[in-house]
């Protein structure tokens, strides 16, 4: 039981990442950072509102995770949107997107370490001293992975088998025939932008109640949904959860064993050994 | 005078990290975010050997031979991977070579580094280290730039170009695409994994932090302001990004604040540089309707 409740928030949180990775590589057929940086802006409210609610971790919790995820919504739906707009005239955007969301990531996390100083901070709460249930280690962010990211993990699911999930399903796999049925990147972009944005800001509030929020941490939460969206090779929803799911549970039974350093060593070196072993390059793939 | 003097030193092995980045942008139009392994490379063979040889000059050997490896190691993932994919592998390398730093405690001394690293001009009894250090970057980096301008009026650069571009009409000149991404590795490693050297052997204490993904994203940023503008786009890139925090840094702001600023200026030149390779007739990245 109690190594179930450290295994599976690792493992939600994976899927959560590789969720909003997956849904933004097949928005704009490339890597988008503002994953990373929608969990530091919702890792950095929830840090900041929890002073709000001093004394009241139940409540605390649930507010400031509102906070946290409305933040990341808005964030993500306003660089979706803008997005759309400054790189309408190109269909493949790929590089440009990775170096730009880059480029927005890396100056969001210098500016919010300039405003509010390096190091971790920490809800006002001594999150991981709050136990729930009586005579377990169980504290309150296992709860919160698992009740809520665990439903928003459901609930993407669900949404991925409906309409707007199907649709974006098509125009990741064939833009030119989404478009002839009407299907058009600017109706998708709001839509999967609550998405990630729902996604994000539920990894970004785990992490600032386990560990607390650095201006840097949006990277890791990245790397870990590239990860789990490269893991499987079918480029569906399901298959980056189920990847999400699978790579976590090793991340967090070696960093049980080792320490997160190695766990992330391997991790990465799994990352690279997926890329490369598949290929993209001309002379892999024998295009002509 | 000592001040200024440090400031040059960062500046110009951040400069000639920058040029060698700018001339895998610009030969293989690969965008790496490993810049950082390479760089450490340098400076963690050439602590190591120096230590155990008790010799500079053997270091300097060694890191020359090892980040010249370490730089074709990473050019020639190329040959499987490209575009984006080739910068998230590089992404991958970058942290597992952290990973790897951080975790081997024999020799290289794990998280907490390596201290007393032997000076490359040895215990001066006369005038200020840094000033000799200060000498030297401005000619490491005079020198990476006549060899860099050398290299991009070659016939190579032209081989490179063409293997850049398509590894079919390469194959089909007789241009080896495997030993065109080898070479442009081992200029690109022995560049920035000699800064990284100088460098180790300057501050004479090196560990895993000095050599993080911020400091590949700075040294890439600092390598687009190359490739926008050449040498004179690397230097002002170098002077933006790194000394102007430098200089906060002698002014009274922490080490934490400058390399906060730092990281924010790397990144709004990168998105800078992004839009503007869209809206540039010279875009190399993107394909329009």
């Amino acid at each position: 039981m109690n190594l179930l409740s450290v295994i599976a928030p690792g493992a939600i949180v994976f899927a959560l990442a590789g969720i909003a990775v997956r849904i933004q590589y097949s928005l704009f057929r490339g890597f988008d950072f503002a994953v990373a940086f929608a969990v530091v802006l919702s890792a950095e409210s929830f840090t900041s509102a929890s002073g709000l609610f001093a004394g009241k971790p139940a409540v605390g919790v649930v507010a400031c995770s509102g906070l946290g995820i409305l933040v990341a919504i808005l964030v993500v739906v306003g660089w979706n949107s803008a997005i759309h707009r400054l790189f309408s005239a190109h269909s493949k955007i790929g590089m440009a997107l990775l170096v730009f969301s880059l480029g927005v990531s890396t100056a969001i996390s210098g500016f919010v370490g300039l405003v509010r100083g390096p190091g971790l901070r920490q809800p006002i709460w001594s999150p991981n001293q709050t136990q729930i249930l009586p005579s377990s280690i169980i504290g309150l962010p296992a709860i919160y992975a698992i009740v809520c990211g665990g439903a928003v993990v459901i609930l993407v699911l669900l949404w991925a088998s409906r309409r707007t999930g199907l649709a974006l399903d098509l125009w990741a796999q064939n833009q030119d025939f989404a478009r002839e049925i009407g299907i058009e990147r600017s109706t998708l972009a709001p839509v999967t932008g609550v998405v990630t944005g729902l996604a994000s800001g539920v990894v970004g509030c785990y992490f600032a109640l386990a560990g607390g929020s650095t201006p840097e941490g949006g990277l890791s939460a990245f790397l870990y949904g590239a990860g789990a969206a490269l893991l499987l090779p079918a480029p569906t929803l399901n298959a980056t959860v189920l990847g999400g799911l699978i790579l976590g549970t090793i991340y967090v039974i070696v960093q049980l064993i080792f320490n997160q350093s190695i766990a992330d060593l391997i991790l990465f070196a799994i990352v690279a050994y997926l890329l490369l072993r598949r290929g993209t390059s001309r002379t892999v793939q024998g295009a002509r | 005078m000592s001040f200024a003097a440090n400031i040059i030193v960062v500046v110009t092995f951040f400069f000639a990290c920058g040029a060698g980045s700018a001339f895998l942008q610009k030969r293989l139009n690969l965008t790496s975010i490993a810049h950082g392994a390479v760089f450490g490379t340098g400076a963690y063979v050439y602590a190591v050997t120096a230590m155990a040889s008790g010799s500079a000059l053997m270091g300097a050997l060694a890191a020359f031979v090892a980040s010249g490896l370490a730089g074709s190691a990473l050019v020639l993932a190329a040959e499987r991977v490209v575009g984006d994919d080739y910068a998230l592998t590089s992404f991958a390398f970058q942290v597992v070579w952290l990973g790897l730093i951080a975790n081997i405690r024999p020799i290289i001394g794990g998280v907490l580094g390596i201290p007393n690293i032997p000076s490359l001009i040895g215990n001066t009894k006369q005038g200020n280290p840094v000033l000799y250090f200060a000498a030297i970057g401005v000619v490491f980096a005079i020198f990476v730039a006549l060899i860099l301008r050398k290299i991009a009026r070659s016939a190579f650069a032209l081989s490179a170009a063409v293997v850049a571009r398509s590894s079919e009409l390469a194959d089909t000149l007789g241009i080896s695409s495997f030993a065109t991404h080898a070479q442009v590795g081992i200029a690109y490693g022995v560049i920035v994994g000699l800064s990284g050297a100088v460098f180790g052997s300057f501050l004479t204490y090196i560990d895993p932090t000095l050599f993080s993904t911020d400091t590949s994203i700075t040294i890439l940023a600092i390598g687009f302001f190359g490739v926008v503008g050449g040498i004179r786009g690397t230097s002002l890139g170098a002077i933006i990004i790194v000394g102007i925090p430098e200089l906060m840094r002698f002014l009274g702001s922490s080490m934490a604040q400058a390399g906060f600023a730092q990281m924010a200026f790397s990144g709004i030149a990168l998105a800078a540089v992004a839009v503007w390779s869209l809206r540039s007739s010279k875009n190399p990245w993107a394909e329009t309707k």
